[in-house]
């Protein structure tokens, strides 16, 4: 018992030793008291000092916290800009004919009633490169703004006849022009009777002979240009109804489905020639 | 008892309040500044600007309480004072004419100084001993985290410290002036 004691009183000691003898010595007491005194004025007269520089950091913290949000507030609008910028230059490549091949084919399917062409693929002029460049090729082969109405017309009732695609905005047209769709070919006729005095005697537009034959698909690349009567057979109108499936469908308005689109044959594009001042391709 | 206001007035400083650091500021410079004057000699209050700047710094980041910020405050404090022992060595005169500012310490009756002073003449380990643990405080384990030493080595040295300063002629002789100057 008076060992346990002992021991205690030893460890108390012991944890207190510091303080114990700090406050033990009267000497050491006073010592240390006077170094634990509270704060001199000398000593606090940096007070303004520091807190000015403690709150100069923390504006400084507040600023540098902002400063991702100002690099977002430039940033989205340049890209959103750049974004545009690529799109809109896309689109215009697009309507125009001028995006490469599979690109032009896939922006003619989602955006053909924009009037988005399809991919010009084998051009079968040998004259004219094949150049996605506009200023080398035929702008009249493009559904864009036509010159005149005649052409715009002549154009479509030669994609018509040659079993030719044609966006959605060209069959409306065309329907709107004859009146109905089972009349198109009587426009057509039309079209084409009024168009032909104006042509000068040169190879006719060049369409698939034969047109519609299911054997033979107006691929462009096939489509040689036969000279012959500016058009002629009565039959032909018939056959080239059976070429297109679409065309017997119940809703005239309906869109084509978009999988059917096919090259366009070169078909269209020799009227217009005539009325620009690009000598015909030499055949 | 202090430590209430203290600990409200850390929480308000990491918050960003300039009242709650100047409060903070006003409880703990004079012990930063004692200690560093005992390390660091005639380069503590550069010392101490140095460790106040660096706290004000990172004081967003410091997640803790009061004793946690203390122990932090110190070490940063030691590490300041250290430093600019390094740049530009303390001139080796303190030692010697320090007894005599203690004497005419005694004289001006600036208690606060003589009593640093006298630490100050301590060997080094003893002397940071006295100043954390008796001094200002700290427990044993954070003054041993700072000093980079283990508590027990800590406590020993604080006691050969105080022993010495208790066997000092003025600290003995004080007893008697500063009880018929008080």
């Amino acid at each position: 018992m008076r060992d346990l004691r002992a021991l205690l009183n030893a460890m108390r000691q012991r944890r207190s030793t510091e303080t114990d003898l700090a406050a033990g010595d009267p000497g050491l007491r006073r010592l240390i008291d006077a170094a634990r005194a509270p704060g001199t004025a000398t000593e606090l007269s940096g007070e303004k000092e520091f807190t000015a520089a403690f709150t100069a950091e923390r504006k400084r913290a507040a600023r540098a916290a902002r400063r991702p949000a100002r690099t977002r507030a430039v940033l989205v609008p340049v890209t959103a800009g750049l974004a545009l910028l690529l799109l809109s230059g896309t689109a215009v490549a697009a309507r125009t004919g001028n995006l490469p091949q599979e690109a032009q084919q896939h922006a003619h399917r989602l955006f053909s009633a924009l009037g988005v062409p399809a991919p010009r693929t084998g051009t079968p002029s040998p004259g004219v490169p094949k150049s996605p460049n506009p200023s080398t090729g035929p702008a009249p082969s493009r559904p864009g703004p036509a010159p005149t109405v005649d052409i715009a017309s002549f154009t479509r009732c030669e994609a018509w006849r040659g079993g030719a695609p044609l966006s959605s905005h060209d069959k409306r047209k065309l329907v709107a022009a004859a009146g109905s769709e089972p009349a198109i070919d009587d426009y057509c006729r039309k079209v084409r009777q009024s168009a032909s005095p104006s042509t000068p005697p040169q190879p006719s537009p060049p369409r698939p002979s034969s047109s519609g034959e299911p054997s033979l698909p107006p691929s462009g690349t096939t489509a040689p240009p036969t000279p012959g009567p500016a058009y002629s057979d009565p039959q032909q109108p018939e056959t080239g109804r059976k070429g297109r499936p679409t065309v017997e469908a119940p809703a005239p308005t309906r869109k084509s489905p978009a999988g059917t689109k096919q090259p366009r044959p070169s078909v269209a594009k020799s009227p217009g020639r005539t009325t620009h001042s690009k000598p015909p391709p030499s055949r | 008892m202090p430590d209430d206001p203290l600990a409200d007035a850390l929480l308000a400083a990491r918050d960003g309040d300039r009242r709650g650091f100047a409060t903070l500021w006003r409880g703990l410079h004079p012990q930063v500044l004692r200690y560093l004057r005992v390390i660091a000699g005639d380069h503590a209050e550069d010392a101490a600007s140095e460790t106040w700047l660096q706290v004000i710094r990172d004081l967003a980041r410091f997640d803790g309480d009061l004793a946690a910020f203390r122990g932090w405050l110190f070490r940063i404090a030691r590490n300041r004072g250290l430093d600019t022992l390094r740049r530009r060595p303390a001139p080796p005169v303190p030692a010697a004419p320090a007894p005599a500012d203690a004497a005419t310490l005694t004289l001006e009756n600036d208690g606060t100084a003589w009593a640093l002073a006298l630490i100050a003449e301590l060997p080094a380990d003893q002397a940071e001993a006295v100043m954390l643990r008796v001094v200002i405080g700290l427990d044993a384990t954070t003054t041993a985290d700072i000093l980079g030493k283990r508590p027990g080595a800590v406590r020993i040295a604080a006691m050969r410290g105080l022993r010495r300063l208790a066997a000092h002629p003025q600290v003995r002789d004080r007893t008697h002036p500063s009880r018929q100057g008080v």
